[in-house]
């Protein structure tokens, strides 16, 4: 069976790292944490025990500090941010970290959280190059956790290559807000920053910005399928504790039945973002023959797979959401209840990096090109 | 998550893969066309197909050699029936014996038995119904009240299965029947008895037709039917395990998400290379959603192949399959074209005339959800 599983997560490297983080986050991630860190105050600590344990890092090169786990293979531990809800821009300085390290010219990296920016079609943002540098202009709006940021990561496209910028947080206006699960995000305006020569990167995995907008698309998707699993666990828990009319509301069918829909959502979600996973772990993989058609037909699969992975979530996450509510009665209604953290979250991470229609919308064009009597080929072509 | 509803990645292997093309070869020379294209596995029964797929070795391909089988994986069997579904090929006539009626064999059979049915089966000459549901037992199996009494040399069968599809075109059918009186214990006292639907003595087959206008399933009556001991399948009293031993083979296969999918191929024909937004996004929406559904079974097909009986795992599939196949129309119709044509429009209604038995045949799906709710340990 060994040759025909292929479990992303499975990595030796991997393993001790996600074992040891979700220990930790189960211990760390307490209601109060995280209402403290929505209420506006960074848990520091956490943070730096994250850090501790190397997984904010886990795909930055050795000479960084990094653990050079593949990138794919760190992307599954994403999981447990959304299982327990935690409040910190892991998926962010994981991505950001990986992609830096790429470039070996970067020999230092700040501590703190780094977050990546990418423009959107409805952001007035410009970069131009300028004596082998650029200059930035116009803003990029609700970026997640820019506000706790210690290094802002532009990424910026130019011909066939990303351009991965190092911008101080503190050199750049930011009007700050919360997303409706209380993470903060801001919009970042550049208004004529220069970026010196010095700190531009090429990003060597990524070509171009929809590359990078499909990997941070499937951080959200595997935050949700956490979040998902974690609605499940803790809905199943709660019915079998719940009385009334004299017994726990597991016993009622209308109960079970909806609990059941829950389960095969949380499944979807878990599925199709570990998809995500695989055909990622095809574009990152050591490639030695260098065909760049090869990279080019992985890339689409990953990127294909990602806007996948993104939709179901999405959608598993509304159904799923309205479940878990509806199971908790109005005891998950409240604000002293855990559950909300989890809700709110996805109700979050569904809107980032594309809704559910923006990656629809993308496959079925491709689809439609394509033509009908290629779809089903498209559809069962392997990721590798 | 309970551990029965986790489903790991897995990755059909290179041999798998490398059928694909024979297949679609194979069906690009032997389908008609012209023909009206369903992937709904019991849609059209063509026993000249079936004939011709057996002599390719693709019926029984996971059975032992020694009965003429393939001894090929499942993930081989798999991309062989995804393919011959999408494709829209007529696999009725086969389909129950290969997919259910021959893993049973070749787990409760006798030897005779084996020897007998299986390279039938396997030359796609022998094709079997599954005679369960009965007028008054529908998602309550363990009621069925069709019975057999012990006679000289075998057993006299008396009463009525119903819903039995094919049963007036195919050779035999596994049929449930109670060998005891029912006691406290439902489950015990049932039996499988292998019956020879062309023997017609006792035996009154009558077509339903169903509200697409087919005539394919049947009400099967037996009055002093005699089977012949060597037609007991298993041990008498044992029916129960095995028939729900099926199940894991029956309910997380391609076609529990298959069935409407020659739709979605027409409504990209009718949309064209330029699809307006709304058309994109329902076109992306249920791509995506059955590529999600095709992995999660294919984890299912995995699970088959290292012994184990996912059957948890197995209603999962079905739930979330047939409510992708029963939604397909519903999101297609909307976002069709005015002018979608012809072949679009009639392959539309024989998708919503059918839509309605998806949730129905092989389980309801309120039974399926209670069986995941006992996987989550709710029940």
């Amino acid at each position: 069976m060994s040759s025909a599983t292929d479990n992303p997560e499975h990595g030796e490297a991997g393993r001790m790292i996600a074992d040891t983080a979700d220990r930790l986050l189960r211990e760390q991630c307490s209601k109060e944490l995280v209402d403290a860190a929505e209420a506006g105050t960074w848990p520091a600590a956490l943070w730096q025990t994250l850090m501790e344990t190397g997984l904010p890092w886990a795909s930055a090169p050795e000479r960084l500090g990094g653990s050079a786990l593949a990138l794919p293979e760190a992307l599954g531990l994403l999981r447990l941010v959304g299982a327990h809800a935690a409040p910190v821009p892991l998926a962010e300085t994981l991505v950001a970290s990986a992609l830096l390290g790429e470039d070996d010219s970067v020999t230092e990296l700040p501590e703190g959280p780094l977050v990546p920016l990418l423009a959107s079609a409805t952001d007035d943002f410009t970069a131009r190059l300028a004596d082998g540098g650029w200059v930035l202009d116009g803003s990029i709006a609700d970026v997640p956790f820019a506000p706790v940021a210690e290094l802002l990561v532009v990424a910026v496209e130019a011909g066939d290559t990303l351009t991965l910028l190092r911008v101080d947080p503190a050199s750049v206006q930011l009007q700050a807000g919360r997303n409706i699960a209380g993470e903060p995000m801001a919009t970042v305006a550049f208004a004529g920053h220069r970026v010196a020569p010095s700190h531009c990167s090429r990003c060597v995995s990524l070509g171009n910005a929809e590359e990078l907008l499909a990997l941070l698309a499937l951080t959200r998707a595997l935050m949700s399928a956490g979040a998902m699993q974690s609605l499940l666990d803790m809905s199943v828990g709660y019915a079998l504790e719940r009385k009334q009319f004299g017994r726990t509301i597991a016993g009622f069918q209308a109960v079970q039945q909806q609990l059941a829909v829950l389960a095969g959502e949380a499944a979807a979600a878990i599925r199709a973002a570990d998809g995500g996973v695989e055909a990622f772990a095809e574009v990152f993989r050591d490639d030695a023959s260098g065909d760049p058609e090869s990279r080019a037909r992985r890339m689409a699969m990953a990127i294909q797979e990602a806007g996948v992975a993104k939709a179901r979530t999405g959608e598993a996450a509304g159904r799923g959401a309205e479940i878990a509510h509806q199971v908790h009665g109005a005891m998950g209604f409240t604000y002293e209840h855990r559950l909300h953290q989890r809700t709110r979250r996805l109700w979050a991470w569904r809107d980032q990096y594309g809704t559910e229609t923006f990656w629809q919308a993308r496959f079925g064009r491709q689809l439609c090109a394509a033509g009908a009597d290629a779809l089903w080929d498209i559809l069962t072509r392997p990721v590798a | 998550m309970p551990q029965a509803l986790v489903f790991d990645p897995v990755r059909l292997p290179p041999a798998a893969e490398a059928l694909r093309s024979e297949v679609r070869a194979f069906v690009a020379d032997n389908l008609d066309s012209d023909l009206l294209k369903s992937s709904d596995f019991g849609s059209g029964h063509d026993a000249a197909f079936s004939r011709a797929l057996g002599a390719r070795g693709w019926i029984g391909m996971t059975w032992p050699a020694k009965y003429g089988g393939g001894d090929r994986s499942f993930f081989e069997r798999y991309v062989v029936t995804e393919e011959l579904l999408a494709a829209g090929a007529p696999v009725e006539a086969h389909w129950i014996a290969d997919r259910q009626s021959g893993p049973v064999l070749l787990r409760y059979g006798t030897e005779a038995q084996r020897e007998f049915f299986l390279p039938r089966i396997i030359r796609g000459e022998c094709f079997f119904s599954i005679g369960m549901s009965e007028p008054d037992s529908g998602s309550d199996l363990a009621s069925v009240r069709t019975s057999a009494t012990r006679v000289d040399g075998g057993w006299v069968v008396n009463g009525t299965k119903l819903w039995t599809s094919g049963a007036h075109r195919n050779h035999y059918m596994i049929t449930l029947v109670r060998t005891e009186p029912q006691g406290e214990n439902r489950h015990a006292g049932l039996s499988q008895l292998i019956v020879d639907l062309k023997n017609p003595e006792g035996l009154t087959i009558r077509p339903i037709a169903n509200m697409a206008g087919d005539r394919d399933f049947n009400e099967v009556v037996f009055e002093d039917c005699f089977v012949p001991d060597a037609h007991v399948l298993g041990t008498p009293g044992n029916g129960w395990e095995q028939v729900t031993s099926e199940l894991g083979y029956e309910r997380s296969g391609p076609e529990r998400f298959l069935s409407s999918f020659r739709l979605l191929v027409e409504l990209i024909r009718a949309v064209g290379p330029a699809p307006e937004p709304a058309q994109a996004a329902a076109i992306g929406r249920l791509a995506g959603q059955l590529t999600t559904l095709r992995k999660i079974s294919i984890s299912v097909a995995g699970m088959l192949q290292s012994g184990r009986n996912p059957i948890v795992e197995a209603a999962l599939v079905k739930e979330l399959g047939n409510n992708f196949e029963k939604e397909l129309p519903e999101v297609v119709r909307l976002v069709a074209p005015a002018a979608a044509g012809r072949l679009f429009q009639r392959t539309l209604e024989d998708t919503l005339l059918h839509a309605p038995s998806f949730s129905l045949r092989g389980g309801t799906r309120e039974i399926l959800r209670g069986m995941i709710a006992r996987g989550l340990g709710l029940r």
